[in-house]
């Protein structure tokens, strides 16, 4: 366990120093702020403007969402980051032979970035909700998103040789995304082209809480995470 | 004859890294995107997309393009090589935009877009620009993460008012501004060519100026100490 602790003391004094840190912190009390105050003054504009009565509103719940991804997103892409950094110095493999091994290594570098992450998702979601969820809601959606978020960190560690690979797999790590506006937008059978996504499976939970939906959160998220813990370990070996 | 080899090698590098194929995946998601909005919509949707995504991809990519050469010493090979910083500069510049200006042609094509000239255009100048700033803050910078922060600023800095310009605030402050007058030229809202061309060319050759001196002063202090 102190191993543990100091590996991850580790990363979090380089994400410090970096300034990393602060802005992970600081951007999603932003995004919590214009989502919170300026999203219902948009929508008092455009309501106007169009002479409707909701243009925004039905989709609030869809800005929870992405509320509560981003804090998630941002800590696993700079864990990410700094795995890569560690790749490309050989860190990594002098670690993977120190008390911490491979899982340790892991453990460190993203499951606990994605707690703590979950943590401040849920305090954020709090605070700047728009549409008062409940906190039960709010616990598991901070928990699926802090998933995903570990999720997209594999992936960018697990499909990249180097820093240039890890920037072109974490644009395509933001597809990952592609399935939380989905169930809002499509309600016809072809939704479920999506269905291998995570994302979509939260989000048709947020909307719909159902046993399906918790199902398809759970077996898409180990499945993924089967995956990808896989090729993450043959590239740390 | 060695512009020519430090261009292909990097479109080789940049190939094998996956540029070509995530930028072939992002164009079907882009188009897609494209197609699922109105049709009144469809123009300035491929506007904001082309603007934000493949004209920005020089900024994006930069600094791990560089920071990689750092770590696998290429910038020591080419330091003590002949070639010019013009050169080294002028490849990173050419070889992005050439992704940046297909990307942006076909996204054109897809929504429909009238002047698919004038959406080239803009795409490429504004990959031309936002490239230079990404060497001129990579260069300088040493971690990624360090460099992703760099370049927060700096593209708030350039995004943010052709945006208010875009979406109906007009003022003229920013009729000269360098990002402006590229959103104006994707957009195919450019009434002014013969000072808005000019325009963005001294913008062009001022961030080109500080890249040169960022890079030259990069490529005399590798290895720890400053020639």
């Amino acid at each position: 366990m102190r191993a543990l602790i100091s590996s991850f003391t580790q990363f979090w004094r380089q994400i410090s120093k970096d300034s990393m840190l602060l802005v992970v912190c600081v951007s999603p009390i932003l995004a919590g702020l214009a989502f919170r105050f300026g999203i219902p003054e948009a929508e008092k504009l455009l309501t106007s403007y169009f002479g409707k009565s909701a243009v925004l509103a039905p989709y609030y719940l869809l800005f929870d969402i992405f509320l509560g991804i981003l804090t998630p997103y941002m800590f696993c892409f700079a864990s990410a980051m700094v795995i890569l950094e560690d790749i490309d110095s050989s860190l990594t493999n002098y670690l993977s032979v120190t008390p911490i091994g491979k899982s340790g290594y892991l453990l460190s570098r993203l499951v606990f970035p994605g707690a703590i992450s979950a943590l401040l998702s849920f305090v954020i979601l709090t605070i700047f909700t728009l549409t008062n969820i409940s906190v039960l809601q709010n616990i598991l959606l901070s928990f699926f998103t802090a998933c995903i978020g570990v999720l997209i960190s594999l992936l960018i560690v697990a499909l990249s040789g180097n820093k240039v690979e890890g920037m072109a797999i974490a644009k395509l790590g933001g597809l990952f995304l592609l399935g939380v506006p989905i169930p809002f937008f499509i309600t016809g059978a072809e939704r479920y082209y999506a269905a291998v996504l995570p994302s979509f499976w939260v989000s048709s939970f947020m909307l719909a809480p159902s046993i399906w939906n918790a199902i398809g959160i759970v077996v898409t998220i180990i499945c993924w995470s089967g995956i990808l813990y896989r090729w993450f370990k043959k590239k740390i070996a | 004859m060695r512009f020519r080899g430090l261009l292909l090698g990097d479109i080789r590098f940049q190939f094998k890294y996956g540029f070509y194929f995530l930028y072939v995946l992002l164009t079907f998601v882009f188009i897609a995107v494209i197609n699922a909005v109105p049709a009144a919509f469809k123009a300035k949707t491929a506007a904001v997309i082309i603007f934000t995504d493949p004209a920005t991809l020089g900024i994006f990519f930069m600094g791990a393009i560089i920071l990689l050469e750092k770590s696998q010493r290429v910038l020591n090979s080419l330091a003590v090589s002949p070639i010019k910083i013009w050169e080294y500069i002028a490849a990173k510049v050419v070889s992005l935009s050439i992704i940046s200006t297909t990307v942006g042609f076909v996204l054109g094509v897809a929504a429909g877009a009238g002047g698919i000239a004038s959406v080239a255009l803009g795409t490429f100048l504004g990959s031309v620009l936002f490239t230079l700033l990404g060497i001129i803050i990579a260069a300088q910078t040493n971690s990624l993460n360090r460099f992703i922060i760099t370049t927060v600023p700096a593209m708030l800095f350039l995004m943010v008012p052709p945006f208010f310009e875009l979406f109906g605030y007009d003022s003229n402050i920013f009729n000269l501004y360098p990002s402006n007058i590229v959103l104006r030229i994707i957009a195919g809202n450019a009434e002014n060519w013969l000072l808005e061309i000019p325009a963005v060319a001294m913008w062009i050759i001022f961030f080109y100026v500080i890249a040169h001196g960022r890079v030259s002063k990069m490529l005399r202090s590798i290895g720890g100490i400053k020639l």
